[in-house]
């Protein structure tokens, strides 16, 4: 039998859980808190078996209270409630020490597998958005140098990369020449190759031979 | 020279009182042959007629004594007649002797008389020269001699001095400098001078007895030979001037005079040839002829007329030499004014008549030159422009001789006039124009320049656009020269100081221009202080728009926040709260009935569609990824755009960025939005990339699509989603550039400095 312990700062929202967990097995009761504070007082007065939190309260809140809670309460389960479903949110609020996510509006299945889930030790993640997770779209660092080319630098670039020399570019483009070796030069530089020789390693390096 | 002594001395001597003793003597003879019986009346007419003869006569016995003397004979020697009777010849002939004596009775026996000269001794002892005649003469049966003596000293005297004569004309005509030579009629040389022997290169020894064709064979003096064949047909003096003559290969020019020279009888016996070198004098009058006819060429080859004009005494005046010119420039011929040039005078026209005459007064007076520019009325050509340029000297003759040149400037005024319009149009000109040269100096402001900077005409053009430009340098002035080529107009602008001190915003348009070799440059300066005024204007109403515009967009993203917040977290959270008490419904009391099972899911789905609304709602009004960071909330926009349109996005984040802040976060996150739009809508683009970085303190957000581009020239006015872009990153003090080609993808580039300037927000 675990304590559950219900942060959120809609009164609404705690009374809904609370009688949630009212018809579950295994819960002994259920303490709320309205912010970030009073689930920390909470937390240094009673034992508790699971934390279901909301990430935006006010005071202190979110990714940061559950950086502070986890570096207190290391074994605390950590359920992450919300009405977020962006992934980015997500993967920061595991980052930081949540052991599950869910929605608010998930299904009562969801719902109540989380809550047994990560009660148990285990973690879950509201398969919806585990989906999103899978395809999540991530930044990739620092930009390759190609990526900082002109539009018509790298039109030029992938036209070597083609194999093509000035004056069939020149003639593809319908410009001449000489502007043709103005932006090799420059896109040379950009890319700090040398010669020839180094701008076709380069482009096979980055897969961008054709 | 002896001949020439004699022709002038011959006929007076010699013809008149030569042959009178003789003809005496031949006179006494005949008388004293007349018969004896008349001896008596003979003897006494004999004597009266010896007495009244001019010489003196005396009879002398054959004891060479004196028996009868005349009364000459007393007189000239001083004795009486008794005296003289009692002497002999002896006694008055110092130089007679017994022996000439003797030689003279015996050429008179043979030949019946003799004369011969000696001198006679006065009874005073002294003596002169006399000549004898002696004739045999029968008196009373005695033969006697009758000695008739005439005092010669006046022919003696006479002879000395032709003597003399003769040598001075002889050593006059050796020393001349003249040639002096003599032929006789057949050519044949009698007398060459010194100076001829020069010339001819002989002395006279070769050349005296010789024809000229002798001594020169070769025809060198084939002229003096004619010359002298003339002089003697024409038999008058004859002068050749100017005959070449060669002198040491030279050639001389001399002036001959041939003379004929007569005998008594009038006959031509000889020619004298005076001639005389006049080679420097033809040369000098040759090189004077040379002058004049170059002189007279200048005068008339020039486009003006050469003259002179003399102001007589009487006021009168006329012009001794005209160039023909005047006919060209004042339509009257070089002798209509030759007497009188007052028909040059009336010319004049009449507005300039009085100040014409006025200065030529001025020029008499002081002797100073007349210079003048006056107008005429010529007589086809109407009204031209002269210009006068003369020199006054005192005329030898009286009066003041002006000598100059006229020439018609009338094409010159013309040009002036011209100009002077052009001056005064450029004056009139309400823009400030300056011509300057190669070197930076004015050389021509018109009057708005002076008005406008406050400076005198002469000032400024003292001056160069460095002094009334500050931001001018010289460097500056020639890189702009290097870029403007001849011919070429470059518009900039700048500001002007004038002389106040104050600044004056202008806008040049300096045209540089070539001039021979000269360069110009013509900068016209067109005062645009309202114009800058104007633009300031607009720039700060821009300005206080685009702070509006800021507020407003903060204000309305705060409203945004603010809504999306209540929609998300209060909205949200009841319709959530609504679910968790319908599944708590469900849990507790549907279990066994089927039909509120059915119901509480139905309606647990409408729930679920609401929260997804109002999830929509806030998102779409803000995304919550924004509060994440600036990075997320790309992620997200990116996984959105993807999901959306199945076009992948690549996104480059630089990773040691500095976070920016909610206004730049919201600001490039709306630009992206707007940039994906496009995307969507126009680019049919394979991918789309976007890059953020920070360069230079700026932060660099570059959102590139591979699609088809557009024409950035031609891009639509009223496109707003661009011009919105733009706005936002101006608003935040950066700025936003766009480049595509159709067909080379489309590239968006935002600069924000990463330090918000106060006065842009």
């Amino acid at each position: 039998m675990i304590q559950v312990l219900i942060a959120d700062d809609h009164v609404m929202i705690r009374n809904g859980l609370a009688q949630l967990f009212d018809t579950m097995d295994n819960i002994a009761g259920t303490v709320q808190a309205a912010n970030g504070e009073a689930v920390l007082a909470a937390l240094g007065k009673g034992s508790f078996g699971l934390l279901v939190l909301d990430l935006t309260m006010p005071g202190l809140s979110g990714i940061d209270l559950i950086e502070r809670i986890r570096a207190e309460y290391a074994q605390l389960p950590i359920l992450v409630l919300s009405m977020h479903i962006e992934v980015q949110i997500v993967k920061r609020a595991i980052q930081a020490g949540a052991n599950g996510f869910v929605t608010k509006g998930c299904s009562e299945n969801t719902l109540v597998s989380a809550i047994r889930r990560v009660a148990a030790g285990g973690r879950f993640i509201d398969p919806r958005i585990a989906e999103q997770m899978v395809f999540e779209k991530d930044s990739q660092g620092d930009p390759a140098p190609h990526m900082l080319l002109s539009a018509r630098e790298r039109q030029i670039m992938t036209l070597f990369a083609k194999g093509r020399c000035v004056k069939e570019i020149a003639y593809e483009l319908r410009i001449n020449d000489r502007t043709v070796s103005t932006y090799k030069t420059r896109l040379m530089r950009k890319l700090s190759l040398g010669n020839n020789v180094e701008l076709i390693r380069y482009l096979a390096d980055h897969g961008l031979t054709a | 020279m002896e001949k020439l002594s004699d022709t002038f001395d011959r006929g007076r001597y010699t013809r008149q009182d030569a042959s009178a003793p003789q003809a005496l003597a031949e006179t006494v003879e005949e008388i004293s042959d007349q018969p004896t019986q008349l001896q008596d009346s003979d003897t006494k007419l004999k004597e009266f007629v010896l007495d009244n003869v001019l010489d003196a006569a005396y009879l002398i016995d054959s004891q060479l004594h004196f028996v009868y003397v005349n009364n000459q004979a007393c007189q000239a020697l001083g004795y009486s007649r008794n005296e003289l009777l009692g002497l002999s010849p002896s006694d008055i002939d110092p130089h007679i002797t017994p022996e000439k004596g003797a030689r003279i009775w015996t050429t008179i026996l043979e030949e019946g008389c003799i004369t011969f000269e000696t001198c006679h001794r006065r009874r005073d002892g002294s003596e002169f020269p006399v000549e004898i005649r002696v004739t045999l003469f029968k008196y009373q049966g005695q033969t006697m001699q009758l000695a008739l003596v005439r005092d010669i000293s006046e022919r003696k005297r006479m002879e000395s001095d032709l003597a003399m004569r003769e040598h001075a004309y002889r050593s006059l005509a050796a020393n001349l400098p003249d040639n002096i030579a003599r032929w006789d009629v057949d050519g044949r040389y009698l007398y060459i001078n010194a100076t001829h022997e020069l010339t001819l290169a002989k002395s006279a020894a070769d050349v005296i007895g010789k024809t000229i064709d002798e001594v020169f064979p070769d025809g060198l003096f084939k002229v003096i030979e004619a010359a002298i064949a003339q002089t003697i047909k024409a038999g008058l003096a004859v002068l050749f001037a100017r005959q070449a003559i060669p002198v040491n290969g030279e050639t001389k020019f001399h002036d001959i005079k041939f003379v004929p020279e007569r005998d008594a009888n009038g006959q031509i016996v000889s020619v004298l040839g005076i001639g005389r070198d006049m080679t420097e004098l033809y040369r000098a009058q040759d090189d004077l002829a040379a002058r004049e006819r170059e002189l007279r060429a200048l005068a008339e080859s020039s486009p003006g007329m050469m003259g002179s004009y003399h102001l007589r005494a009487d006021g009168s005046i006329y012009m001794p030499y005209a160039s023909p010119n005047i006919e060209k420039l004042f339509g009257l011929r070089p002798q209509d004014v030759a007497h009188d040039a007052s028909a040059l005078m009336a010319l004049t026209h009449p507005d300039d008549a009085q100040r014409v005459a006025d200065s030529i007064v001025e020029s008499a007076r002081d002797m100073s030159t007349w210079h003048e520019e006056y107008r005429i009325l010529h007589p086809t050509l109407g009204e031209r422009w002269m210009e006068s340029h003369t020199h006054p000297e005192p005329h030898p003759d009286g009066g003041i001789i002006w000598y100059g040149y006229v020439h018609d400037i009338t094409e010159r005024k013309l040009t002036q006039r011209r100009a002077e319009l052009l001056e005064r149009a450029i004056d009139l000109s309400s823009e400030s124009t300056f011509l300057m040269d190669e070197q930076f100096r004015f050389r021509y402001v018109n009057e708005t320049a002076c008005r406008s900077l406050g400076y005198s005409r002469e000032e400024l053009l003292s001056m160069g656009p460095l002094d009334i430009d500050p931001v001018m340098t010289p460097e500056v002035a020639l890189e702009e020269r290097r870029k403007t080529p001849s011919g070429q107009t470059l518009t900039f602008e700048t500001q002007h100081r004038g002389r106040d001190g104050r600044m004056r915003p202008v806008e040049l348009n300096s045209s540089d221009f070539m001039e021979g070799r000269n360069r110009w440059a013509l900068v016209v300066a067109r005062d645009i202080t309202e114009r800058k005024q104007a633009e300031l204007d607009r720039e700060y109403l821009r300005d206080q728009l685009r702070g509006m515009a800021a507020k407003r967009e903060e204000v309305r993203e705060e409203e945004r926040r603010h809504i999306a917040r209540e929609v998300h977290d209060e909205l949200g959270q009841i319709l959530s709260a609504l679910k968790l008490n319908l599944i708590v419904l469900a849990r507790k009391f549907s279990q066994d009935v089927p039909a509120l099972r059915e119901q509480l899911a139905q309606i647990t789905q409408q729930t679920d569609e609401a929260i997804g609304v109002a999830r929509n709602i806030a998102t779409a009004l803000r995304p919550v990824a924004l509060d994440m960071g600036f990075v997320p909330a790309l992620e997200w926009l990116a996984q959105c755009f993807e999901n959306n349109t199945g076009i992948p996005i690549e996104i480059h984040a630089q990773s040691k960025v500095v976070e920016l802040n909610e206004q730049h976060a919201i600001a490039l996150f709306r630009i992206v939005q707007e940039a994906l739009t496009n995307v969507t809508r126009h680019a049919q683009a394979p991918r789309v990339a976007i890059i953020l970085k920070q360069d230079a303190g700026d932060h660099v957000l570059i959102v590139r699509d591979d699609g088809t581009g557009f024409d950035t020239c031609a891009k639509k006015p009223n496109s707003f989603g661009l011009v919105g872009m733009k706005e936002r990153a101006l608003m935040l003090g950066g700025a936003l550039s766009i480049t595509s080609e159709v067909g080379g993808g489309t590239e968006i580039t935002v600069r924000i400095p990463i330090q918000v300037k106060k006065e842009a927000l």
